[in-house]
């Protein structure tokens, strides 16, 4: 009786133990909460077709068959556009930590399909006459020269996808943001065949001289592909508590991947050039160099990797810092003036749910960045887009919407992630060549080794 | 003056081995140039660092082993195994899928390259009298050096304008032209029979290989003044010392034991002037490019001055060493690469003419040095031990390479590297924000190519020191090498 005692205690002592597991673990998580905050957004056709019915009174198609007639062609014009895109954030608060993780998923696919019929510039080769101005030219050759009746037939297939990763770090014990952390998954990816061959001959300072045309068809592939991952520690920045502080931040940042494609070393490329300018300090030949070696075959590599592979010598982090003042208001959002020059930009930094005023973004952005006149465009796309604002709403318990964010955001990092992703194929020149020499140094060894030699 | 055939076919047997030592050369610094850059067609991978060592390493490890086997199977039977195991290694590689395939393949290639460098330097003391060996030692030091100094410059130019599969190709190919040159033309020498001690072998080829691992992994997986630093160096001493326990014991050791303060002072002077001399080499190249002119080509030409200094006192030297004693070429090419060191300190950096006369004077005084060592230690030694004594000068001439190229490397990526002060952006003050973020990675870039010109000129300049000792050293050689005196 007393052995079934103790079995009986034992019993109850191990379920009592199994049942109290979860309950320690889930005491243990109790110090871990985290919210998501998410919208989805996206166009396609039929959506630009509407808003533009309402403006012009015409769908994309019938504006631009339109525009063919001016010109004398007759256009058919089959465009397809599909976008998705996937806002989220997700807060994660750990013991003194919160750190705020926002993710941007997405893709635009345009596909256009079209033949136009009529007359176009004859097949030749046009020089730039002597004083000639650009515009001049190419209505020379486009309007005047239009002799020759053809067909064409042009298809084109643009995909674009995009993810950007920013996470923030804050410590609520001292109230700063101690870590930053960025990363921009761009792809652009252009297929285009056509009928129709310009082929441009511009000099040292991207002035056309000759312009060739034929009817022999062309094609035309691009691959803009960049990674990049960056990393900021961040020192003496107060953002949260009572009040309001004038702060001087240090930013350490450092660059922990930075891939490209050649086309987007090739695309950049200028504009690096004209940044160095001639005030640039960088020695020898070392930029070019660098250029010819990250363009010189179709592969994709890290830039600072193979800049430190070739000079042997590690490319060094960049201190930034600047004038902030930093308060937050009633909503617990941080709100940062930022000095830049003789102007103050302002920042509202939500800590949960907010509304994303993407036409504030975009006039965030430098002017020598973006012009002044290109961010009106943008900002007018954007609205007819239906773009400018959007509502990042908490969907914590919202969990359709949770896996309609994710399913956007997965498919583009898998796509990101071909996209990078290396097929290493061996030549089979290689390969019979690695053949060859095996037989032929083991046949020369035996051949040695039994005195053939 | 005729040849006979014998003497001809023998002559022309050494011009293969000249060809196989020229590939074992090449392997060294093929995708020294860019190594990322090369191979970034296969998967990446955080192993890429290894590809260079993986070579050098089975190499250095080998050479004992190399010579080891001249003397005991005679020259043409390693001639059998060491080229063919680096032909296999170079053609395997050329299909490697990654990475980790690559480093696997580059160290097969270099466990036949070892046995090769070995066996090469070995067979000009076993085919030749002492009183022939100079043109033949000209032969082989002037292949080992084009092949070093161009490799980098070859692989860059055939990755950019084929594969870097292409370079390993060449190897191949060239290893095999030379193997069957040699094997035809080289005559069948009696050797003797003497026991193999295999354990000894062995104990010798993870000496030399730790230690060429050591050099290759400090300031890559470790600091010089680290844990995981100090832990090799003790294991590098341990074997050492049970490696020396056992020669001891051993019939027929690998190492040689017992030899003269002649023969320690020539393999310390080899040593030294390795880790002072040509352990700089690379830094005059990587000198030039960030600091002159990122250009690989006329980098690699630069080296035409280096070997133009030394072609014409190595000629001489060669000739005259087994009549005057190694001691006055020694003494005063000390002297030269003393005063060449000197020279790169105050105006190598002035311009490239100057740069020019560094490496021309430097090599000027290497010229007198190294193969006068080997040709001076070949001298006193047996032909029977020819392999034992030279295999070790070799291996330790190798291994003196890889210290002066750590030490260089070490001292400027820690003491001057890590003095970096990083410019401050202020982005509130800052007009374009952009242009100063580019002009700031220049700047980064600029300060690399002043820090490398900064520690190579604060090192020369200890290096010139060290050298200045050296020459008293070798005038302190007594005539041994001219009495063919291995025992005091």
């Amino acid at each position: 009786m007393d052995y079934k005692k103790t079995v009986l205690a034992f019993a109850v002592v191990a379920v009592m133990l199994i049942s109290g597991l979860p309950m320690a673990a889930s005491e243990t998580d109790a110090d871990v909460s985290s919210e998501e905050y998410g919208t989805t957004f996206g166009i396609d056709l039929d959506r630009i077709d509407a808003v533009l019915k309402e403006i012009t009174g015409e769908t994309l198609k019938e504006i631009v068959e339109d525009l063919a007639k001016l010109a004398d062609l007759d256009l058919t014009f089959s465009p397809m556009i599909d976008s998705k895109f996937a806002l989220t954030r997700d807060v994660y608060t750990e013991e003194n930590y919160v750190e705020i993780v926002d993710r941007l998923g997405g893709y635009i696919v345009i596909d256009v399909d079209s033949k136009a019929s009529g007359l176009f510039p004859k097949a030749g080769t046009y020089e730039v006459a002597e004083g000639e101005s650009s515009d001049d030219f190419l209505k020379r050759v486009f309007v005047d020269n239009r002799t020759e009746q053809h067909t064409v037939s042009i298809t084109a297939t643009i995909g674009i996808t995009i993810e950007a990763d920013v996470i923030t770090r804050i410590n609520l014990d001292t109230g700063e943001m101690e870590e930053a952390y960025i990363a921009i998954f761009p792809l652009v990816s252009i297929d285009m065949s056509s009928d129709i061959n310009f082929t441009d001959k511009e000099d040292d300072e991207g002035n056309i001289e000759s312009l060739a045309i034929d009817y022999n068809g062309s094609e035309f592939k691009s691959n803009v592909y960049g990674n990049f991952q960056i990393h900021f520690d961040i020192e003496d920045m107060k953002v949260l508590g009572d009040g309001e502080w004038t702060v001087k931040p240090t930013i350490t940042q450092s660059v922990t991947r930075s891939v490209v494609s050649t086309d987007l070393v090739n695309e950049i490329w200028p504009f690096i050039k004209d940044m160095i300018g001639s005030e640039g300090k960088i020695s020898g030949a070392i930029p070019e160099l660098i250029r010819s070696i990250l363009t010189s075959t179709d592969r994709k590599l890290d830039v600072f990797k193979t800049i430190e592979s070739l000079t042997n010598s590690k490319v060094h982090d960049m201190i930034f810092t600047g004038d902030i003042t930093v308060s937050n208001d009633e909503d617990g959002n941080i709100l940062m003036k930022i000095k830049r020059n003789s102007t103050t930009v302002d920042i509202s930094y939500p800590t949960g749910e907010y509304s994303l005023e993407a036409g504030k973004i975009i006039d965030l952005i430098p002017d020598d960045i973006l012009s002044e006149d290109a961010k009106i465009i943008a900002k007018i796309a954007l609205g007819i887009l239906g773009w400018d604002s959007l509502d990042v709403v908490d969907i914590t318990d919202d969990e359709e919407k949770k896996d309609e964010c994710h399913e956007i955001q997965d498919m583009v990092r898998e796509i990101n992630k071909e996209s990078e992703s290396y097929e290493t194929t061996i030549p089979i020149v290689y390969i019979v060549i690695t053949i060859v020499v095996i037989l032929a140094a083991c046949g020369v060894t035996v051949l040695m080794w039994r005195g053939k030699i | 003056m005729s040849m006979t055939v014998e003497e001809r076919n023998r002559a022309v047997g050494m011009w293969g081995l000249a060809v196989c030592l020229l590939a074992v050369a090449m392997g060294w610094m093929l995708m020294r140039f860019g190594v990322s850059w090369s191979v970034a067609d296969l998967p990446e991978s955080d192993n890429i660092v290894r590809i260079i060592p993986a070579y050098i390493i089975a190499e250095i490890a080998m050479i004992p082993l190399g010579a080891k086997l001249a003397d005991l199977w005679g020259v043409k039977r390693v001639l059998l195994i060491g080229p063919i195991i680096f032909i296999l290694g170079s053609i395997l590689a050329i299909i490697s899928l990654n990475v980790e395939m690559l480093i696997v393949f580059r160290f097969i290639e270099g466990l036949g390259g070892g046995l090769v460098l070995g066996m090469v330097f070995t067979a000009v003391g076993k085919y030749y009298e002492p009183d022939q060996r100079n043109k033949c030692h000209e032969l082989m030091t002037a292949s080992f050096a084009f092949g070093s100094l161009f490799a980098s410059a070859t692989g860059y130019f055939l990755t950019d304008l084929i594969n870097w599969r292409a370079g390993f190709i060449l190897l191949a190919v060239m290893m095999l032209a030379g193997v069957i040159v040699a094997w035809k033309l080289l005559p069948n020498q009696e050797v003797e029979k003497a026991p193999m001690d295999k354990t000894n072998l062995l104990l010798v080829t993870i000496l030399f290989g730790v230690a060429a691992f050591y050099t290759q992994s400090v300031d890559v997986d470790f600091a010089l003044l680290s844990v995981p630093s100090a832990i090799i160096v003790a294991v590098i001493i341990a074997i050492l010392a049970i490696v020396f326990w056992h020669s001891r014991r051993s019939s027929n050791p690998t190492i040689p034991l017992g030899i003269s303060s002649f023969e320690k002072k020539l393999i310390i002077l080899m040593f030294l002037f390795s880790m002072c001399g040509l352990g700089l080499i690379q830094y005059f190249f990587k000198l030039y490019l960030t600091y002159y002119n990122f250009d690989i080509y006329m980098a690699s030409w630069n080296f035409m001055y280096l070997i133009l200094g030394a072609a014409l006192p190595s000629l001489i030297g060669c000739k005259k060493v087994m009549k005057t004693g190694v001691r006055p070429w020694v003494t005063v090419g000390a002297i030269f690469v003393t005063i060449s060191l000197i020279l790169t300190h105050f105006i190598a950096s002035e311009g490239e003419v100057y740069f020019a006369i560094s490496l021309f004077v430097f090599g000027f005084g290497l010229g007198m040095i190294v193969t006068e060592i080997i040709i001076s230690l070949q001298g006193i030694t047996a032909k029977k031990d020819m392999g034992q004594h030279t295999g070790n000068l070799m291996a330790v001439r190798m291994i003196g390479i890889l210290v002066g190229n750590a030490v260089v490397g070490s001292y400027i990526k820690d003491v001057i590297q890590s003095n970096y002060v990083a410019e401050i952006i202020n982005f509130s003050t800052t007009d374009n924000l952009l242009k100063e973020i580019v002009r700031h990675m220049g700047g980064n870039v600029q300060y690399s190519a002043n820090a490398l010109n900064d520690g190579f000129m604060a090192t020369v300049l200890v290096m010139a020191v060290v050298t200045a000792i050296l020459a008293i050293v070798a005038y302190t050689l007594k005539k041994y090498d001219l009495e063919n005196k291995s025992e005091e």
